[in-house]
């Protein structure tokens, strides 16, 4: 009964919405929202895995592989790489071709192989093959007999379930206008790492691979970043560490996203106005960098009986703006409170860029 | 292209005074995962699953089966911007006024996008308020580290996505830190972010059986069985072959976990969630 209650009362301001201004997209949620947290500053992730990129002439010569434990799992897939304007793509790779040897050319064992075709059943239809390596401790080689091209391209991934050697990553998530420095903590167990031991890798949204280099505990950029917001994507930050320990090598990859931010909105104090019969405006004026459809979401607050601020209804508005516009924000309630309202708990969105905002 | 006029119609209705009761209407309104479809209903739900659950319906004709590009993110048009369009011709066409959306793994996500931005689009507001209830069979609301996995080392294949068809906006989306990132800012219904706005009940898949001596095997296709071979390298020991559980109950509330009711206590596979297996379809009749 409740749920339809709000139902209603949310249908019934789309009625009031409408005379407001046409242009806006205007919704009341039928519940006071709490704050949403919209700055997302770190992430953190943990990496079990390596991956490669080796040529066709390293494959046949042999690739070492770092595999320390009997729960481990071997991906190869040919990848495309690009020529004279033209992208290639290697032969597949013949299961049978391959083989795992160590540093006397004796075969390792190899517990598990899966075909193309059950790697395409799990997800993986890049012509990808698997190996599960039986016998660990020594060192390994990767090869193939196959006839494979020398400049084709293949990956070698590795992943090491359960392993106690995680590769954990702690970074930034928005890098603001202009920042060419983006804070990456890399650590392994009790273990950080040298400026030189850390290999980075950035690509843009599009996937273009664009110049970066680990310096202290940071990724310097060697350009401003030029993709806005999260529209097309994330950019993303890869990292490969190689490290000792107990004696043994651990290789560890790691990719992680981030966001090029700017504050593309800002707002001015905004202006609620009392309208009788429960219903209140607020009136924001925001200006713009960049011409797009933005929103604001904000909680109406006045104040109650005993004296202390209480929030009374949460809208969210939208419309497209080119420079300096205002938002109208309708507020219906159904708690009585007295002046002085206030806006709380606001939010800006750049919904073409899309990118978040805390209001003022 | 964003539509700039609200439809009012079921607004002025109520608004009238006239009992919401009196009009309900209820729909139901399948939703599929990641891919593109022109013919869900037989290539990604098939019939006999369908069939089953509208007939939960107190008019079994008022159901649809969504086919849009689910290669896309989830903001797309292509994707939620079509979800939209086709919810609201439904809608408008069948005066629902009650709407239960049933899910299948990213389509959730899509769902949820629609419902925690809901000035994204203007046909948003609309369908939220006729949605009651979402069941996400399998939702990836955490991600899979199967996606991490399959795109992993392949940026520059991305760019060239529509050439290599594979590594599409989707399954980049799936990424379990992109889809926290998503969590965090863009939607609703995980643990310290808002709530929806309407119910979203997950049904949670646990397991896969891929004996080749188990006739349970074989429903929904035994080659979508075999896999678990090889992703479950990348999974914990409670998943559906793709998606850990801990993926599929984070937003939301969890309904119920596979075995606790399908027929047998068999577990529900990520293929088997959409297929007509161990009961499946009758459970969701029985809610809807």
């Amino acid at each position: 009964m409740i749920n339809k209650l709000t139902t209603l009362c949310a249908a019934m301001m789309l009625v009031s919405t409408a005379t407001y201004a046409n242009e806006q997209t205007v919704y009341q949620f039928p519940q006071v929202q709490s704050s949403s947290a919209v700055q997302l500053h770190m992430l953190e992730k943990d990496s079990v895995e390596y991956w490669q990129k080796v040529s066709g002439k390293e494959l046949k010569r042999g690739v070492p592989l770092y595999v320390n434990q009997v729960d481990n799992f071997i991906r190869i897939a040919p990848k495309a790489r690009f020529d004279s304007g033209e992208v290639f793509k290697p032969d597949d790779l013949q299961l049978d071709k391959l083989s795992i040897r160590d540093a006397n050319s004796q075969l390792l064992s190899v517990q598990a192989a899966a075909s193309q075709q059950k790697m395409q059943n799990a997800g993986f239809n890049d012509g990808s093959v698997g190996l599960r390596l039986g016998q660990v401790g020594a060192k390994a080689m990767l090869k193939t007999s196959q006839a494979l091209n020398d400049s084709d391209t293949y990956l070698v991934h590795v992943i090491e379930k359960g392993s106690r050697n995680a590769l954990h990553a702690k970074t930034q998530f928005k890098v603001e206008d202009q920042q060419q420095r983006l804070g990456i903590q890399l650590s392994m167990g009790q273990k950080r790492f040298k400026d030189k031991q850390v290999k980075l890798s950035l690509y843009s949204p599009k996937g273009e691979q664009l110049d970066v280099r680990y310096e202290n505990g940071e990724a310097v950029l060697k350009y401003p970043l030029e993709t806005l917001g999260a529209v097309n994507g994330y950019y993303e930050l890869e990292a490969s560490v190689k490290a000792v320990v107990n004696g043994q090598i651990v290789k560890r990859s790691i990719k992680m996203p981030f966001v090029h931010s700017s504050q593309t909105i800002t707002m001015d104090n905004a202006k609620v106005t009392a309208l009788g019969n429960n219903q209140y405006q607020a009136q924001v004026p925001v200006q713009v960098t960049d011409a797009g459809r933005y929103a604001i979401r904000a909680t109406l607050t006045g104040m109650g009986d005993k004296g202390k601020r209480v929030k009374l209804a949460t809208v969210e508005v939208a419309k497209q703006i080119n420079g300096q516009d205002n938002f109208m924000m309708p507020f219906s309630v159904t708690k009585a409170a007295k002046a002085p309202f206030e806006l709380v708990d606001i939010e800006l969105t750049d919904q073409t860029r899309m990118l978040k905002f805390a209001g003022e | 292209m964003k539509i700039k006029t609200l439809s009012l119609v079921p607004a002025l209705v109520l608004a009238a005074g006239i009992s919401h009761s009196a009009f309900a209407a209820q729909g139901v309104a399948f939703v599929h995962g990641t891919g593109q479809q022109s013919d869900a209903y037989n290539d990604y739900w098939t019939g006999s699953f369908v069939d089953t659950v509208r007939q939960g319906l107190p008019n079994s004709s008022n159901y649809t089966v969504i086919n849009c590009d689910f290669e896309q993110y989830m903001w797309a048009d292509a994707a939620s911007g079509c979800l939209a369009g086709q919810l609201t011709t439904f809608i408008n066409n069948k005066n629902i006024t009650d709407l239960t959306l049933i899910t299948h793994s990213n389509g959730g996500n899509v769902v949820r996008w629609i419902l925690s931005n809901p000035t994204w689009d203007s046909r948003y507001p609309n369908i939220i308020s006729k949605v009651t209830r979402t069941i996400a069979l399998a939702p990836s609301s955490g991600g899979t580290p199967l996606a991490d996995a399959v795109i992993a080392g392949n940026s520059f294949e991305q760019s060239l996505g529509w050439l290599l068809g594979y590594g599409n906006d989707a399954v980049k989306q799936q990424q379990v830190s992109w889809m926290a990132s998503y969590n965090a800012q863009w939607l609703y219904g995980t643990p310290n972010r808002p709530s929806l706005p309407s119910r979203f009940e997950t049904v949670v898949g646990s397991d896969v059986e891929s004996a080749v001596w188990d006739s349970d095997s074989y429903c929904g296709g035994y080659q979508n069985q075999v896999g678990l071979e090889v992703t479950q390298n990348w999974l914990d020991s409670c998943s559906d072959g793709f998606l850990n559980c801990s993926s599929q109950s984070l937003a939301g509330v969890v309904w119920f976990t596979d075995k606790s009711r399908t027929q047998g206590s068999e577990p529900l596979s990520h293929q088997q969630s959409r297929r007509n297996c161990f009961g499946l379809p009758n459970i969701l009749k029985n809610r809807i």
